[in-house]
């Protein structure tokens, strides 16, 4: 099976160990084919709307992206989780837009 | 270790950049941030591998210059991929060569980070639909600033050195 064929991975909040702050509200995982033409996965990180600019440079960010790469890899999952980070808010927006 | 200035002073102007405008931050100082960030992480590796690799001091510095120029993205990124992924994502060779050690988690945030902003650095750069937040920005900023300390703190473990080996010679390791 081709990379893109293969279904998406899904984390369950409850289930990783993420820190109380920054408050992650929701993991939103789908295709994305990076600039060389891989067939990865784009993994969006979304945050409580009232995450300040601050909390986005505080460590709590780091444990964040660790704990959902490790999830992946210990999914057996070989794509590439390439992450954004984005509040609640502008991740509405995005996808209305 | 001592890092080149050159990536100390391009983080510090992608920070500059991300936090430029106070409410609504333009998209080109973003696009520029990112651009920064990935070139302060990218000099910072290659400087640091020619250290290891040809040695420090005034003495080396022509063979470092020379050496540095022949580093190339898409080999550092293919590199950076496959320690993303730890011991298990390495060819045998050379998970020999680290002698049973493990990839370390801080190598591995590094590698992922390479890797990762590699392609945010081209998306900054060439499609200008893509919208940055500032928030995301101010994370890839902070992340490079944490590796460039680790790759300052760090002088002697087998994991890092190996990974600052394979960065030049990835295309070659991994086809043997």
């Amino acid at each position: 099976m081709r990379p893109h064929e293969l279904p998406l991975p899904s984390l369950d909040l409850a289930t990783l160990k993420l820190p109380r702050k920054p408050r992650v509200r929701r993991i939103f995982i789908e295709p994305y084919v990076d600039h060389s033409g891989g067939d990865e996965l784009r993994v969006w990180i979304i945050f409580d709307d009232a995450t300040t600019d601050r909390d986005f440079m505080s460590p709590g960010v780091r444990e964040v992206t660790r704990a959902i790469t490790d999830a992946l890899l210990e999914m057996g999952e070989r794509r590439f989780a390439y992450t954004r980070y984005v509040r609640s808010r502008e991740f509405r927006r995005r996808r209305a837009g | 270790m001592k890092l080149a200035r050159q990536s100390e002073r391009l983080l510090d102007q992608a920070l500059h950049l991300a936090k430029r405008d106070r409410f609504r931050p333009e998209q080109v100082n973003l696009r520029r941030a990112v651009s920064g960030a990935y070139y302060a992480l990218f000099h910072a590796l290659v400087e640091v591998s020619c250290v290891r690799l040809a040695g420090p001091g005034p003495r080396t510095r022509a063979m470092r210059r020379l050496l540095a120029r022949t580093y190339t993205h898409a080999e550092m990124q293919r590199a950076s991929r496959a320690f993303a992924q730890g011991a298990n994502g390495l060819p045998p060779d050379l998970r020999l060569a680290l002698a049973g050690s493990e990839v370390s988690s801080e190598l591995r945030e590094l590698a992922q980070l390479f890797h990762r902003l590699q392609d945010d650095r081209h998306e900054a750069d060439y499609d200008l639909a893509v919208q940055w937040r500032r928030g995301d920005v101010l994370v890839q900023i902070t992340a490079v600033g944490a590796c460039l300390e680790y790759l300052r703190r760090e002088r002697s473990a087998r994991d890092l050195r190996t990974y600052l080996t394979s960065i030049l010679v990835w295309n070659r390791l991994a086809s043997r």
